[in-house]
């Protein structure tokens, strides 16, 4: 029986990862550079072999894809699709003042961004351009590396994927503004996916700031699936920004992955504001000595948002940090899960790594998932890992409301206190008070963001 | 004003009111004292409506409405306003913003034009120099790093920026040295009014004789067990709680 019961999940897997492959050959997108071919077969065949992960994979335990498996998924349109610049500005998180690339339904949009100047500091690219004439500089971002595991969506991108930046900040270069990916997702006739692609290379020395915004519209069934890809070379620093504001029956499934040499330093922190299903998948390699890497998250999930952020660092040579501190507030009947992993490889002597988890449900139907891993190998280490789910803390409850404060408001302003180290964290101002203002206004109640009270007040 | 009728409260299922009768008029300064686990700081904890305090007998009235039936919030709003003995953390919450949007909602429960930011950070200014509070404490996070000493200064001054009508400090006192306790007490004696009522939860005289009260209450397991003048508290600091205690004994038998 059982068997049996195996056999058909198998396959009605393997149905589905073969949808997915069909609709790409429908669209007849380009296929890019002849020798990327070989490099899209493969991943092909590996997501033919894998399938749509099922519950009885341990990575996707707590979030079953059984309703992305239904869907039939297609490739939209090859000029992505009509989009003003006021449509832009309306969809943009913040006018962050930099140059941009705007992505609609996973096409590259010339005319609606703003790249930088070319310069001797920074090349800013479209991915499909840069795959016809950058083979060199972009065939190791394909090869497979151990310790580098990326989750089988990520082969899926790289099967599919017909869009993208490649980013590269040379040797020194020290940008002094961000740069802002903007990817949105418009309303079509039926479910659609897009897969953009974003390969970004820090080289020695240099330092970057990045902004990464997904957005969509409700009531809209579609799938985005990017992987975004960091190499940090040495000495380099990147801060790396992550707006996840998909509409509510959409499934966003993202790859973040980033190799690190020695004295790099990476800090990264994703906000997901909105979204049907999302997963995250960050993968790091530390892949040298000295190394800092920063990994931050924010959920502020309500309805029946399932939101679940997957991490592994791996720590493969001495004398690196790493911390992690993922928050989770989870109102109505929304699902949050985090599963940390934490390598420790047997040369990772005076690794040092803090994880944090801490989820806040606001509601008794909300859920928390939430799963620590530590697999050490080195003997001179010091790991600590720590993860709470609580409610909201009466006493700061009372005390509000004794001032004179109604529930709703109190409530909102000890969520936003829950939540403030990760947003006071964002060291760009206009994306610190957009991210403020859109957590104030999932929150139940008026009340207005309190950052101003932070100076102006 | 402030009625207290034989009330009676447990915390979970611990009695710790038994029957405690107090009655402050408008401009009186009443001192509650006695002993650890009296009940004093459920006393304040009650009259300001903390849900984790079951109110099981008697009743409190306030400007003749019955006090009990109102949320902590309405509380505020009829000018209830309790110190906190530990006064909470709020992180990322300025303490500003935190004060104006207080002070905002309970003016428009009077029906009073709100504050703008600019009104009040003039008028928060003000009192905080009040209660020689340092200004650069406006801007940070409610309570968040504050010491000891500058948390009691934020009850104190909350409560010059709110200007309630009936004020009770738990334990304002404790962990304060001379000098913070002189300006704690400035604030409030500054604030005396023939309107304005005060009840002044202490262990220890030393409070008192820069707050002088009207009148001053022996607590004694949840209930008043002797009141009298200031002098009453005098007579505490030099023979002890538990000479109280056994006369409250011995009255009883």
């Amino acid at each position: 029986m059982m068997a049996d019961g195996e056999a058909a999940m198998t396959e009605q897997r393997a149905e589905g990862a073969e949808a997915f492959l069909e609709a790409y050959e429908r669209a007849s997108a380009p296929n890019g550079a002849s020798w990327f071919a070989p490099f899209r077969k493969a991943a092909r065949e590996r997501f033919r072999s894998v399938g749509i992960p099922g519950p009885r994979d341990e990575k996707w335990k707590y979030t079953h894809l059984g309703g992305l498996a239904k869907q039939t998924f297609e490739m939209g349109s090859p000029d992505g699709g009509e989009l003003t610049s006021v449509d832009l500005r309306e969809a943009q998180v913040a006018d962050l003042d930099c140059p941009q690339m705007v992505f609609v339904n996973g096409v590259f949009q010339e005319e609606l961004s703003s790249l930088p100047a070319p310069s001797a500091g920074i090349e800013v690219h479209s991915l499909s351009e840069a795959l016809l004439e950058r083979q060199e500089e972009l065939e190791a971002f394909f090869s497979q590396e151990p310790g580098f595991d990326f989750e089988i969506f990520a082969d899926l991108n790289t099967a599919l994927f017909s869009c993208g930046s490649y980013i590269r900040i040379r040797r020194g270069t020290e940008l002094r503004r961000p740069l802002y990916l903007i990817h949105l997702t418009s309303r079509q006739d039926g479910p659609f996916m897009s897969h953009p692609r974003n390969i970004i290379h820090v080289e020695e020395g240099a330092g970057l700031c990045l902004v990464e915004d997904y957005c969509g519209p409700d009531d809209f069934v579609y799938l985005s699936n990017p992987v975004t890809e960091f190499q940090v070379e040495k000495g380099a620093r990147v801060l790396h920004h992550r707006l996840v504001r998909e509409g509510d029956a959409s499934f966003h499934i993202s790859s973040l992955g980033v190799r690190q040499a020695d004295d790099s330093a990476f800090s990264s922190s994703s906000f997901c504001l909105s979204g049907g299903m999302v997963r995250n998948d960050v993968v790091t390699l530390l892949g040298g000595e000295g190394i800092e890497c920063d990994l931050n998250g924010l959920i502020i999930g309500g309805g029946k948002q399932h939101i679940d952020n997957h991490t592994r660092i791996h720590h493969a040579r001495a004398n690196c940090n790493s911390r992690e501190l993922y928050k989770a507030v989870l109102d109505d009947e929304s699902h949050g899960v985090f599963n940390g992993k934490i390598y420790v490889a047997q040369d990772a002597q005076k690794t040092h790594a803090i994880q944090t988890n801490q989820s806040l449900l606001l509601s008794p139907k909300a859920v928390m998932d939430t799963k620590p891993e530590l697999e050490i190998y080195a003997d001179d280490v010091k790991c600590t890992h720590g993860a709470t789910v609580g409610q909201l803390n009466e006493d700061g409850m009372f005390y509000l409301r004794s001032r004179g404060i109604d529930e709703e408001t109190a409530r909102v302003l000890l969520v936003y206190a829950f939540a403030s180290d990760l947003v006071s964290g964002i060291e760009l101002p206009p994306l610190r008070e957009a991210v403020e203002r859109l957590l104030f206004d999932k929150l139940p109640g008026h009340c207005e963001p309190a950052g101003e009270a932070k100076g102006a007040c | 004003m402030l009625e207290i009728k034989d009330l009676q409260a447990k915390v979970e299922e611990t009695q710790i009111l038994k029957g405690l009768t107090l009655n402050v008029g408008p401009g009186e300064v009443h001192a509650v004292m006695g002993p650890n686990g009296s009940g004093k700081s459920t006393l304040g904890k009650v009259i300001a409506g903390h849900e984790d305090y079951i109110v099981t007998g008697g009743g409190v009235t306030y400007k003749g409405k019955d006090l009990l039936e109102l949320e902590p919030e309405e509380r505020a709003c009829e000018g209830v306003f309790l110190a906190f003995q530990y006064p909470v953390e709020i992180p990322g919450v300025g303490n500003n913003y935190f004060l104006r949007t207080a002070l905002n909602s309970i003016r428009k429960s009077r029906g009073e034009e709100e504050l703008d930011a600019f009104d009040f950070i003039s008028l928060a200014k003000e009192k905080a120099a009040l209660v020689r509070m340092d200004e650069a404490l406006l801007d940070r996070p409610v309570n968040e790093g504050f010491s000891g000493g500058e948390k009691k200064r934020n009850e104190v001054f909350q409560m010059a920026v709110l200007e309630p009508s009936l004020a009770i400090l738990d334990e304002t006192d404790s962990g304060l040295d001379i000098d913070a306790l002189k300006a704690v007490a400035d604030g409030v004696n500054s604030m005396r009014n023939p309107e304005r009522s005060f009840i002044v939860i202490t262990h220890y005289q030393r409070l008192l004789e820069y707050i002088v009260p009207d009148y001053v209450h022996v607590l004694h397991d949840g209930k008043i067990i002797r009141s009298g003048g200031k002098e009453l508290a005098l007579e505490l600091e030099e023979k002890g709680y538990t000479w109280i205690e056994g006369e409250a004994v011995k009255s009883a038998s």
